[in-house]
């Protein structure tokens, strides 16, 4: 098989992967991807890429990994309640500080905003964020489902 | 003991400051950034490793990405510069990593 077409069925299962993320997220990782892999097939070192690459679901699963927000938010609600001084909106335009969730804010701490108003603010984005992956997955289920006859043909 | 569990800690932060550090110098894209890290294996950065790294950070804010067409035609690449906020947390993680290495290295002692 030819470097390109090597490089265009690691990129279709890699975009497959990663159908979880937005259209423009994943169109932005695959285009990076493939300079990438162009580049060292141009150096000829295409099966050193790929290999360090991993496999199309292992290289997806570095960066949904770093995209764990609804659990990010779970933790915020949860140390709101355990260490409520260590969570907030803080904000300082002077220093240029903008901070959400669990922060070791340090001595002299900027202005914070939310109060106690954290945990239902952290509770309800973590529940909205669950209820709608479930949406989204019920949606793509119903959609596999009508496409399954066409499959069969 | 499983050594190389633990250089994987270890590496995860340092990957981070790495990156960072070399955007402070000068705007690269990841080709970029794995070449220069290339005589430095033990940081750890890989092929694998570096874009979900750059795509945290650009979300995070601390840098951000422009995609960039070559002088003599050809696809774009990606080029990543440090913001204004990364280069307040890279001051924070330098001090940091100053901090941590002079007080581990007399802990555990230097070997030369």
């Amino acid at each position: 098989m030819s470097d390109d077409k090597r490089i265009d069925a690691y990129l279709k299962e890699l975009g497959r992967a990663l159908r979880q993320l937005d259209e423009k997220d994943r169109s932005d990782i695959l285009s990076e991807i493939r300079t990438h892999l162009e580049h060292r097939a141009g150096e000829d070192r295409l099966n050193e890429a790929l290999r360090s690459l991993g496999a199309p679901a292992q290289c997806a699963r570095g960066f949904l990994e770093e995209l764990k927000i609804q659990n990010a938010f779970v933790i915020v609600a949860l140390t709101e309640l355990v260490a409520p001084d260590a969570v907030g909106l803080w904000v300082d335009p002077a220093r240029d500080i903008f901070a959400l969730g669990v922060v070791d804010i340090g001595e002299n701490p900027p202005k914070e905003l939310l109060g106690r108003w954290m945990f239902p603010l952290a509770t309800t984005l973590a529940v909205l964020s669950l209820l709608i992956g479930q949406w989204l997955a019920r949606v793509f289920i119903r959609l596999m489902a009508r496409r399954r006859p066409v499959f069969a043909v | 003991m499983d050594v190389d569990a633990w250089k994987s800690q270890l590496r995860k932060g340092a990957a981070e400051l790495a990156v960072l550090a070399l955007l402070a110098e000068d705007e690269r894209s990841g080709i970029g950034l794995l070449d220069a890290l290339g005589e430095r294996p033990e940081i750890g950065l890989s092929d694998g490793s570096i874009y979900p790294l750059l795509n945290r950070l650009e979300r995070e804010g601390r840098i951000s990405g422009d995609w960039r067409a070559p002088e003599g035609g050809g696809r774009g690449q990606k080029v990543y510069r440090l913001t204004r906020g990364g280069r307040t947390a890279l001051a924070q993680m330098r001090a940091a990593w100053n901090g941590f290495r002079d007080q581990l290295s007399t802990l555990v002692g230097e070997t030369k």
